[in-house]
């Protein structure tokens, strides 16, 4: 069984950031990240194979390549293609790459599994054409292929910008972003802003490049209308509930619509691990507790990025170190007053910038009014094909868990393991019961952590492990 | 509620049958659930609906046990009718493989005591199993095949069975531990829970991983052994099985449900590697196509397994106003064991015979020959 | 399909080397780098999937694997995600099936 100090779950910002200072300590690091190469969703860059000009590459290009060859020039093992399909007793970690299962055993794990964008049901979700802001990205930034001709962005919050840039960089046309709230509600948070001249600067390029493009506030998505594909779009003026106004329905017509609603943390590893959980209300979801040191409540493993907190790229990057130096601190690789000397510089940096992480949190978090989109007839569970009336007859029956909604009617038992849908009918569960989100929406996570082909475990080597 | 006529102790499929057929009955029924419905056990199980299948001690076939069995099966194909969806009640037949040809006189014996209680069971070689299953690989020696067995997913039918109770008046209620059964005496009175006492004609204990100990709360000692079964399912592939393997099905949407391990001894429903790599393993050298299947979920839970393999069932001796039943076969036997233990309330006594599963059979075993029996439970199956 | 495929491709980008792959029987452009989802997408196809039960047209949501809408036959591998998949010479894809039940 191969061996390593530290093992490092997710090669983002805050992976690669963590790698690093424990790499430097002499600890024997790996890093571990399911797609075939390093940055994860924020770093992400299209293959070498694209010959792109300067101007054609992202903002965060150049800050995403420093962090690869830093990775690689200090002589960490980055197994990429590679899953990690379940953590076992004592940090045995059971990977899925090269056509095979191989266990990993580590001394301590930092686990930076990152966000996915947040699901958000409605009636026509599910035609073609409507995808997730960080997927209209993806193809727009990795694949250089329009998300559509005419492409509406509806969401919360800035993502929207960096989203919007490249979808015109792809050559689409922006009918409209689509801005839940109204300007006149950041004047709130304005304090938050001070001294963070850099969001400033980031928000003045956006807003330069994306002249031209309409911006209408106070709106949300309520409908996507096609047959085979989507060909227009409802939104509706939206109270400071987001609650739709009466009779505000307007249309837009487009071939593509992308949802910026905010993220949810991949804490599933972290969870299956026994790490503690955090409740964040203006979030919606569940994060992984963390003390300053981002030690979670397992002794050895340690949390950095979006799952301890929806806070962006700059924050995950702190965290990353700040968890590198502990897990390399855990090995003996550093000693505990080196530790705490390395760790203030990045503790610093994180507490200046989780002001404005905070909030934006609590600005653009999702409001009750965003759950309230899903008809009978719109599918919730869109693996299983359930709809949101199946479960409202369902919970009406006294079936009111999450668990007991996904025995009767297979919500969540589909290959995206209820990522998609745990929050959705939670929400709906919610709704017909008041019982608090909180108490509905928590995960029980069981290995494989996402689905594993057969053979490669079959015929996995036997590992020497009891677990 | 009030003037609880049966306090049903255990959210479960026994459980919940024994709810619904009390309900039906007329009689006021408060069911009280830990934690979730079906969290337990039959909320892990394979979902075997099986006259032919059955790993107990003895190759002999006990009348009194396929009794039982055939009784259940046709109840559950009136329930699928009468109450429909979520129970997915799927009548495909059953295969018993075997691999070792030293087992074929036991499993001759087997499929001819089977036979001789008025149950269509073949045994099948190599080329037979085949003709049926095409499916499987030619590591099978033969096996048992039994066309009027079913199968169904065990929570499902939970949720189901809870919610045709209800309707007919049963409360039901989660997230309530039952902390102990009370006695006056030789009658049992009622339950306790966190927040109060609830006093009932009658208490039925089928709590499962808990009866145990519930049961020794009200001074009755419960000689039970348990084991750990994983559980795994794969994603969605084209249909390619057309009966049921103890213990591989393929349900209706496509979805391949594997199991089970038999880790005697082990309480907790953690996934582990050596039992994913053994299931997997077995299953793949006995259906090569699912080398093209992908695991995508994994789950576990704990059987209780009563020394001799056979039901604990029925009234206690001695005791008033108490049942219980605790069984390894909770899917199989779960409609008859609800019907009868109304039956026991309703009547006194059972329409089919249930004194093999008396409790006191086991009166003077000790330790030890707890021990013994569990191996011998498992070296048979 | 429309006769004459759309490409969605941006003009002006330098791509990796160019080849065909075979999309529910025809030929589609694809380039060195690119996912079986570019792919796709560029030619227009959206409709990459029919769901099992209701038989609904899925094309992708997240864009990063965690959904598992995106997912088509590859040669004779099942359920394959297409944003994850490098689009590669010689591969056969076939879109619009029920996702191994149909």
């Amino acid at each position: 069984m191969r061996r390593a100090d530290v093992a490092v779950i997710g090669a983002g910002p805050a992976g690669m950031a963590a790698a690093i200072p424990a790499s430097e300590s002499g600890a024997q690091v790996v890093v571990l990240d399911e797609y075939r190469r390093m940055g994860g969703q924020f770093f992400k860059r299209a293959a070498s194979d694209f010959q792109l000009q300067p101007s054609q590459l992202s903002a965060e290009h150049a800050a995403g390549e420093r962090l690869r060859t830093q990775v690689a020039d200090k002589g960490v093992e980055v197994l990429t293609d590679t899953l990690v399909w379940g953590v076992f007793d004592d940090k045995v970690l059971m990977l899925y790459g090269d056509g095979k299962s191989s266990a990993l055993q580590a001394r301590a794990i930092v686990i930076a599994t990152g966000a996915y964008d947040r699901p958000v049901a409605f009636p026509g979700w599910t035609l073609p054409g409507v995808m997730t802001a960080g997927g209209a990205q993806t193809i727009a930034r990795t694949q250089w292929v329009k998300p559509g001709r005419r492409v509406v962005i509806a969401g919360a919050g800035p993502f929207a910008m960096p989203v919007a840039q490249q979808v015109v960089r792809s050559g689409a046309e922006i009918v409209a972003i689509v801005e839940a709230t109204r300007p006149f509600e950041w004047a709130a948070h304005a304090g938050a802003l001070w001294g963070q001249w850099p969001r400033f600067k980031e928000a003045f390029n956006y807003w330069r490049s994306l002249r031209g493009v309409p911006v209408i506030f106070g709106h949300k998505i309520v409908r996507a209308i096609g047959r085979d594909s989507v060909e227009a779009v409802e939104i509706a003026a939206v109270d400071r509930g987001w609650h739709s106004i009466e009779g505000s329905t307007r249309r837009l017509e487009a071939d593509a619509l992308a949802l910026a609603y905010g993220f949810l943390p991949n804490i599933e590893l972290a969870d299956a691990c026994g790490c503690e959980l955090r409740w964040d209300g203006f979030g919606a979801a569940w994060f992984v507790k963390c003390d300053a040191a981002m030690a979670t409540s397992v002794s050895g493993v340690f949390a950095a990025g979006e799952i301890t907190g929806i806070a962006g790229s700059a924050v995950a990057m702190a965290e990353g170190r700040l968890a590198g130096i502990s897990a390399a601190e855990h090995v003996g690789t550093i000693d505990a007053h080196e530790a705490a000397r390395k760790r203030r510089a990045p503790a610093d940096e994180r507490t200046h910038l989780m002001r404005f992480a905070d909030a934006l949190n609590e600005l653009f978090g999702p409001r009750p009014g965003l759950r309230e989109g899903m008809e009978d007839a719109t599918t919730v569970c869109r693996c299983e094909e359930v709809t949101a009336g199946d479960i409202r007859s369902c919970v009406r029956a006294g079936c009111a868990s999450v668990k007991g909604i996904k025995d009767w009617t297979r919500a969540g038992m589909g290959p995206c393991q209820g990522r998609v849908c745990r929050s959705l009918v939670a929400q709906l569960v919610s709704q017909e019961t008041g019982m608090a989100l909180e108490s509905l929406q928590r995960p029980r996570v069981r290995p494989p952590f996402k689905p594993v082909p057969f053979d490669a475990i079959a015929q996995s080597e036997p590992a020497e492990i009891s677990g | 509620m009030r003037n609880v006529d049966v306090c049903v102790i255990g959210g479960g499929l026994l459980g919940t049958a024994t709810a619904l057929f009390a309900a039906r009955k007329g009689l006021r029924v408060l069911l009280l659930e830990e934690l979730d419905l079906a969290a337990g056990a039959s909320g892990a199980a394979f979902g075997g609906v099986s006259v032919g299948i059955y790993s107990f001690s003895s190759a002999r076939v006990p009348d009194a046990y396929v009794a039982l069995s055939k009784a259940s099966l046709a109840l559950y194909a009136q329930l699928q009718d009468e109450l429909g969806p979520p129970m997915d009640f799927a009548r495909t037949g059953s295969l018993d493989p075997f691999y070792d040809p030293r087992e074929l006189q036991s499993r001759k014996e087997r499929a001819a005591g089977l036979v001789a209680c008025g149950v269509d069971c073949r045994l099948l070689d190599r080329k037979e199993v085949q003709e049926i299953e095409p499916a499987v690989s030619d590591v099978v020696e033969g096996a048992t095949y039994c066309p009027v067995d079913a199968h169904v997913t065990p929570p499902a039918v939970t949720w189901a069975w809870a919610a045709a109770a209800k309707r007919l008046g049963a409360e039901i209620r989660t997230g309530i531990p039952v902390r102990a059964i009370l006695r006056q005496g030789t009658k049992v009175v009622g339950v306790q829970t966190d927040r109060e006492t609830i006093p009932a004609r009658w208490v039925v204990n089928v709590a499962g991983a808990g009866a145990e100990a519930l049961a020794r709360s009200a001074g009755i000692r419960m000689p039970i052994a348990y084991s750990r079964g994983q559980m795994f399912v794969t994603d969605r592939m084209p249909p390619f099985l057309n009966t049921y393997i103890h213990n591989i099905k393929q349900t209706a949407c496509g979805t391949v449900v594997l199991g089970a391990t038999r880790e005697s001894g082990v309480r907790n429903t953690a996934t582990s590697v050596q039992g994913t790599r053994e299931i997997l393993g077995w299953a793949r050298r006995l259906l090569p196509a699912l080398d093209r299947a992908r695991l995508v979920r994994s789950w576990a839970g704990v059987r209780m397994v009563p020394p001799d393999g056979y039901p604990i069932m029925g009234k206690v001796e001695g005791l008033e106003g108490f049942l219980h039943a605790v069984m390894h076969r909770g899917v199989t036997l779960g409609p008859i064991v609800g019907q009868l233990l109304v039956e026991l309330i309703t009547d006194g006594r059972t329409t089919l015979d249930i004194h093999p599963y008396r409790m006191s059979r086991f009166a003077g075993t000790d330790a030890t020959d707890l021990a013994d029996a569990k191996e011998t439970f498992y070296a048979s199956s | 399909m429309h006769p004459a495929d759309p490409d969605l491709r941006t003009p002006g980008v330098e791509r990796g080397a160019a080849f065909t792959l075979e999309v529910d029987g025809r030929p589609l452009p694809a380039h060195e780098g690119e996912t079986v989802l570019g792919v796709l997408w560029a030619a227009g196809v959206r409709s990459l999937r029919q769901t099992a039960v209701k038989g609904e047209p899925r094309g992708f949501l997240c864009g990063m694997g965690t959904c598992f809408d995106c997912l088509v036959t590859v040669d004779d591998r099942l359920n394959v995600r297409a944003c994850l998949e490098p689009a590669q010479p010689g591969m056969r894809i076939v879109t619009r099936r029920k996702h191994a039940t149909g």
